[in-house]
């Protein structure tokens, strides 16, 4: 069985965000908030993206619908070079590919009811007008659990989950291969999340959409993902499919992350590594590995201080950062 | 398998002077008691019944968990606490009581309710930054309670808060203190929060969602320190949080809320073993849990009633899977709690759901929460 193509191929993206200073705005830094990445997600397949404030992963979301433009990097989408498209080009990409926020109540219009920002997006794209775009609201409506009497409702007359359903009918109305979700559930109530999450779940099923599912939560991400991509500081430090990630995590930062979290089970408490500090700040990383000044165990000689490891594949499904796991791997010697 | 050897309760000399400590700690005098207490909101819109009859006890030593969704009134119950609910619109209502060490709090005259708050009961937010005042040096942040209420001279309160700061776990505490809030990370912040709720050595640390706003690797930090700091000073906790994963790791009672209301209580081992109350149960159900591949979450159907408006009988009937026509009709009581929970009649191991189900167990049979219905129309 051959593999078929990914729909998206990320290879050695960077962000720098420049910071400037004074009255000149002289350029005095910059903050490396994605540092060279590389993924591929494919059609159908959820990758999630787990990271803690600061990894990047919401900077590597919006470079990918080009709502930020990279620094550096490659990204082809369904084998077009997304990072060269005109402006054309770009409002295609975006019928096929499309993010879903955070918060849904910023990202709505609080004057326009939820029917007339649905039929704004079909307008742009041309996809409905009149009584077709009314019907094609009614069945996004539908779709993601909403009766369509809603549709002449505003913003502000919906909770919170509702209102998250709104903005996921808003990205399923152009018919999307693609969805970022940048921490979907994240501002939901633990009953209202798991009604997102299992409608996310069905829409995947249902019309084989691939979700960047972006998220700090790692529950949520296992629960949702087929493979996940741990960042650190702008890096992806380990990736693998979620089940091996979970119950073998090989990175020392990913084996920090999962022991941190608080399992609903009493009594279930694990050997938990607390890491000490906090992300160190991303305008000035640390030289070298960017975990190790929180690494619980690095390695005795200073590789660790002074080179930059490379994620590596070991086996067929599975690559780590890390020069414990792949002695010698590294980016190069301390830039 | 369910962790029932875990030490849990802190060891009874903790408790109380000598001569009380062979009482198993669960029987002693309660440090706080709250009875009945409602807080409502009297608005425009009417009368928003926010926390409406809430009963529970702390005790030395202790961390007691209330945990509950968005709107279930469970901070507003912290806030009451203190007295500190904006009045108007909101008002603590009569019949409602919150004694320490059997002192009525409710109706007390601010000066005297000033005296009790960060003495004897501090508190801790959610957002550190906002509780912070940005103009000052968190040194005299954390001294001030000192100077206030304890009347320590600025030099003596300096080097205690350079002590407090070295308690809750910040490298480098002589240079920290005169550092400004944004100069510090966000866990920075919340441990300088911490160290100002303990520099008058209270004896209940009230922490609502102390974690919330932070990250999951900070968060483990922040909580282990909160676990610490009873053990080593035995200060009873109460833990306000959304998050079940917290309750269960670090608490040992635990209160769950809906509506305004205690739906659930008792030992947290007990309730997440055997959840009595429907809502628990769902809840419990749709949290994904690390590890395990559930394909989907229980989906606990449609949304929270309004608080103006709060249905009869009980409050989760029209999003409870097993309600029948009693549910929507007769208010079910929590059992235990109308009662004093102190007194010594009360099981180790008890627990209380306000449900029907209690009186009629048979009606659990075929039915429960399902997960293909994620619609809530």
């Amino acid at each position: 069985m051959s593999t078929p193509a990914p729909l998206v191929v990320v290879r050695d993206l960077v962000k720098h965000f420049p910071i400037r200073s004074g009255a000149f705005g002289r350029l005095v830094g910059s903050v490396r908030a994605v540092d060279g990445v590389d993924f591929d997600i494919h059609r159908g397949e959820t990758l999630g993206l787990v990271g803690e404030s600061g990894s990047g992963k919401t900077t590597t979301g919006r470079v990918l619908l080009r709502l930020i433009e990279p620094t550096a990097g490659r990204f082809e989408f369904d084998g077009d070079d997304v990072l060269t498209l005109d402006r054309e080009g770009l409002q295609a990409l975006r019928r096929r590919a499309q993010i879903v926020f955070q918060d849904p109540f910023a990202s709505l219009n609080p004057r326009m009811t939820v029917g007339s920002a649905l039929r704004e997006v079909l307008a742009v794209h041309r996809l409905a007008r009149g009584a077709e775009a009314e019907r094609r609201v009614a069945e996004l409506l539908d779709l993601v659990g909403l009766a369509p009497t809603y549709a002449g409702r505003y913003p502000h007359e919906f909770s919170g989950g509702q209102r998250q359903r709104v903005g996921i009918a808003r990205a399923l109305s152009v018919e999307p291969d693609f969805i970022v979700c940048d921490e979907p559930v994240s501002a939901l109530d633990v009953s209202v999340q798991a009604q997102v999450l299992n409608l996310l779940g069905r829409l995947q099923r249902e019309l084989g959409i691939a979700y960047l599912f972006i998220a700090h939560d790692l529950s949520v991400v296992e629960h949702v993902s087929d493979r996940v991509a741990v960042m650190y500081l702008g890096r992806i430090v380990e990736t693998a499919p979620a089940p091996l990630l979970y119950s073998d995590p090989r990175h020392p930062y990913t084996r920090a992350l999962l022991s941190a979290v608080p399992l609903p089970e009493p009594g279930a408490r694990r050997e938990r590594t607390v890491l000490e500090g906090d992300v160190p700040d991303p305008s000035s990383p640390p030289p070298g590995c960017p975990f190790h000044p929180r690494c619980p165990d690095p390695r005795k000689d200073d590789d660790c201080r002074t080179t930059v490891p490379r994620l590596v594949q070991i086996g067929s499904a599975r690559a780590v950062a890390c020069i414990k796991e792949t002695p010698g791997a590294y980016l190069g010697d301390t830039e | 398998m369910s962790g029932d050897a875990r030490p849990r309760a802190p060891a009874p000399d903790a408790d109380g002077p000598a001569g009380t400590d062979v009482l198993p700690a669960r029987v002693s005098a309660p440090l706080l008691s709250v009875r009945d207490l409602r807080t409502y909101f009297h608005t425009d819109a009417g009368v928003a019944r926010a926390v409406d009859g809430i009963s529970f006890d702390l005790r030395r030593g202790e961390i007691l968990g209330i945990v509950g969704e968005s709107g279930c009134g469970k901070s507003v119950t912290s806030l009451s606490i203190l007295g500190l609910v904006p009045d108007p619109p909101g008002r603590i209502m009569p019949g409602s009581s919150v004694r320490l060490r059997g002192r009525e709090l409710v109706g007390l005259p601010v000066r005297e309710l000033r005296a009790v708050r960060g003495a004897d009961i501090a508190m801790i937010f959610q957002e550190p930054m906002t509780s912070l005042n940005p103009v000052y040096p968190v040194g005299d942040q954390v001294a001030e309670p000192l100077r206030l209420h304890l009347g320590l001279s600025r030099r003596a309160a300096r080097t205690r808060a350079v002590e407090l700061l070295e308690l809750v776990g910040i490298a480098a505490p002589e240079r920290r203190v005169s550092e400004y809030p944004h100069q510090l990370s966000g866990g920075m912040r919340q441990r300088v929060m911490i160290a100002m709720a303990l520099a008058c050595e209270p004896d209940i640390l009230i922490a609502d969602e102390p974690t919330t706003a932070l990250d999951v690797t900070i968060q483990a930090q922040i909580l282990e320190l909160i676990a610490g700091l009873r053990e080593r000073l035995g200060m009873a906790v109460l833990l306000i949080t959304h998050d079940l994963g917290i309750v269960a790791e670090t608490c040992d009672q635990v209160l769950v809320m809906y509506a305004g209301r205690a739906v659930e209580s008792g030992p947290v081992e007990s309730i997440f073993r055997m959840p009595g109350h429907p809502y628990t149960e769902g809840l419990l159900g749709a949290v994904p849990r690390l590890g395990e591949d559930a394909d989907r979450l229980a989906v606990i159907p449609g949304q929270v009633p309004s608080a103006y408006a709060w249905p009869p009988g009980c409050r989760f009937a029209a999003r409870c899977p097993y309600a029948w026509e009693r549910c929507a009709q007769e208010p079910p009581l929590l059992p235990g709690l109308s009662v004093p929970l102190s007194g010594a009649g009360v099981a180790e191991q008890g627990t209380a759901a306000r449900c029907w189900l209690v009186e009629e167990p048979e009606r659990r049979a075929g039915a429960g929460f399902s997960s293909g219905a994620e619609a809530a129309r």
